[in-house]
């Protein structure tokens, strides 16, 4: 019988993009155990609402996390607006959405380069974070903002696209398209990458829904469940399918971010296709009274906006139920028994991301 | 050096925030909007301040301006050693040339507003000219002689 050891992974370390800390309990190199302890990069974002004005707050919920940035805004915004009831109009709901769609791209994207850092591929990751920045150079042009795109306000967007701007957003999609096939195919073909992530962090529908795990983590392991079906905010006008896969390991999750990130392009083109004129924007007046539950589709999956208003410019209360936090629990669950060389994938594979999961 | 190319900037990038302090009228909108505190309006002194370290570049104080004299432009504060504020001081036209009339027309009823609570009429009246001498009485301020002079 071996003796047990407690290996500390994190809060630093080169595989993840925010801390947290894991203790994994070592019985040789198998993980028998791991107790989580997050807390790291909390800041009390919930409790700001108080004090700040709620228009204001548009521009913390934005910041409440680099990578999914524009669904906070986005989803602070929906849950005050179906407060107020105020309807949005059509052009800003479109616009909106290409937003969003380029926010999961560029999300996406930036997760298969750190999942080929996770098992030690450079190059690969280099050569994603490479297509990345075309799409952030693509979102400077359009909002302003590389990373935090602030282009959604409460009633509306802040911003609208010339037609020179969405005839370059068309040109830069034609042109990433075979790339993106290109780099897509060294993960799915390419051997040492197969090895090290297929069979890996097996998690079964079952287990799934047990553990009450959202977004690509879910879809990867057979459950077709994605809100964006559900058509809020002019999603409803536009095709789209849950991007389902059966298999439930780290390959499967993986070939569910790719296709979505075939699906976003689409996605992007449909809503750009179907743009109507109009204004961008309504104007807002008064306070909010009233809750709301918003749920929006964000690269992680399934995020939950809940805002409570009382009538003063202050909201009462506001909690967000990010998707890595509904992930978390899965994640320990499938580091119990794997490899202590395959805990980084398995960590990278649900897309953490703990900025959000800490607020 | 370094970079090799200079990176070109696209004109809605969102860089850094500057006043043309000629057209501002000091009523601090941009103040109380912003969301970190970056800018301090001082009426009485006619300064305006930005704390660029703590400015995060949202447009807010942009959106807020009534007089929209406030830019975001594209470039960047400059990385620095030390943190900085910028001030811009208005200076007081030397003579009541042409110019100077239609600013000391146009700054008394506009600043008014904030301080409109107990004379709501004064900022309803915008042109007049007994609106001015009202307006740095209020506020205590050394100014009204020579605003006086001007109008």
């Amino acid at each position: 019988m071996a003796e047990k050891m407690i290996i500390p992974f994190g809060p630093q370390h080169p595989v993840l993009p925010e801390p947290i800390h894991l203790n994994l309990v070592m019985d040789d190199e198998k993980v028998v155990d791991v107790l989580p302890s997050i807390g790291f990069v909390h800041r009390g974002l919930e409790k700001l609402v108080k004090k700040k004005d709620f228009q204001e707050y548009t521009y913390v919920a934005e910041r409440i996390c680099g990578i999914c940035s524009y669904m906070h805004g986005m989803g602070y915004c929906l849950a005050v607006e179906g407060i107020m009831q105020l309807e949005i109009p059509e052009r800003a709901q479109m616009l909106r959405i290409v937003g969003a769609e380029f926010s999961r791209l560029h999300s996406h994207i930036m997760w298969l380069g750190l999942c080929a850092d996770a098992f030690g591929f450079e190059n690969l990751f280099m050569q994603s974070w490479r297509l990345r920045e075309r799409i952030l150079d693509l979102m400077e042009e359009i909002t302003g903002g590389r990373v935090i795109f602030s282009a959604v306000k409460i009633g509306g967007v802040k911003r609208d696209l010339t037609p020179e701007m969405i005839a370059k957003i068309r040109a830069e999609l034609d042109a990433m398209e075979p790339e993106l096939r290109g780099l897509a195919d060294v993960f799915i073909d390419n051997p040492t990458v197969r090895h090290r992530m297929e069979g890996v962090g097996v998690l079964t529908a079952e287990d799934a829904r047990r553990l009450g795990v959202v977004g690509p983590m879910l879809r990867a392991s057979g459950v077709a469940h994605d809100v964006r079906v559900t058509g809020y905010s002019g999603y409803d006008k536009l095709r789209i399918e849950p991007t389902v896969e059966r298999a439930g390991d780290c390959m499967a999750r993986c070939k569910v971010r790719i296709r979505e990130i075939f699906q976003s392009i689409d996605l992007i083109r449909q809503a750009l296709r179907i743009l109507p004129e109009g204004p961008i924007d309504v104007p807002v007046k008064g306070n909010p009274k009233g809750e709301y539950y918003a749920r929006l589709e964000q690269p992680r999956g399934e995020v939950i906006y809940y805002v409570k208003a009382n009538g003063t410019k202050f909201l009462d209360r506001m909690r967000v139920r990010t998707p890595t936090f509904a992930n978390i629990p899965a994640m320990v669950e499938i580091i119990k028994g794997s490899e202590l060389a395959d805990v980084p994938i398995l960590i990278v594979t649900i897309d953490p991301c703990i900025s959000c999961t800490e607020r | 050096m370094y970079p090799a190319r200079a990176r070109t900037y696209y004109a809605r990038t969102r860089g850094s925030i500057h006043n043309r302090i000629d057209e501002c009228i000091f009523c601090g909108f941009c103040m109380r909007k912003c969301p970190t505190h970056a800018l301090e309006v001082k009426k009485a002194d006619r300064e305006w301040s930005i704390n660029r370290f703590a400015c995060i570049a949202c447009g807010a104080c942009v959106e807020a301006c009534p007089k929209k004299c406030l830019d975001m432009k594209n470039t960047y504060t400059p990385p620095a050693t030390g943190k900085s504020i910028d001030h811009y001081f208005r200076k007081e036209p030397a003579t009541p040339a042409a110019p100077a009339a239609p600013a000391a027309a146009q700054n008394p009823a506009p600043v008014q507003a904030p301080m409109a609570q107990a004379a709501p009429a004064a900022a309803a009246a915008p042109a007049q000219n007994p609106a001015p001498v009202r307006a740095p009485a209020k506020a205590q301020t050394p100014v009204p002689p020579k605003s006086e002079a001007h109008a």
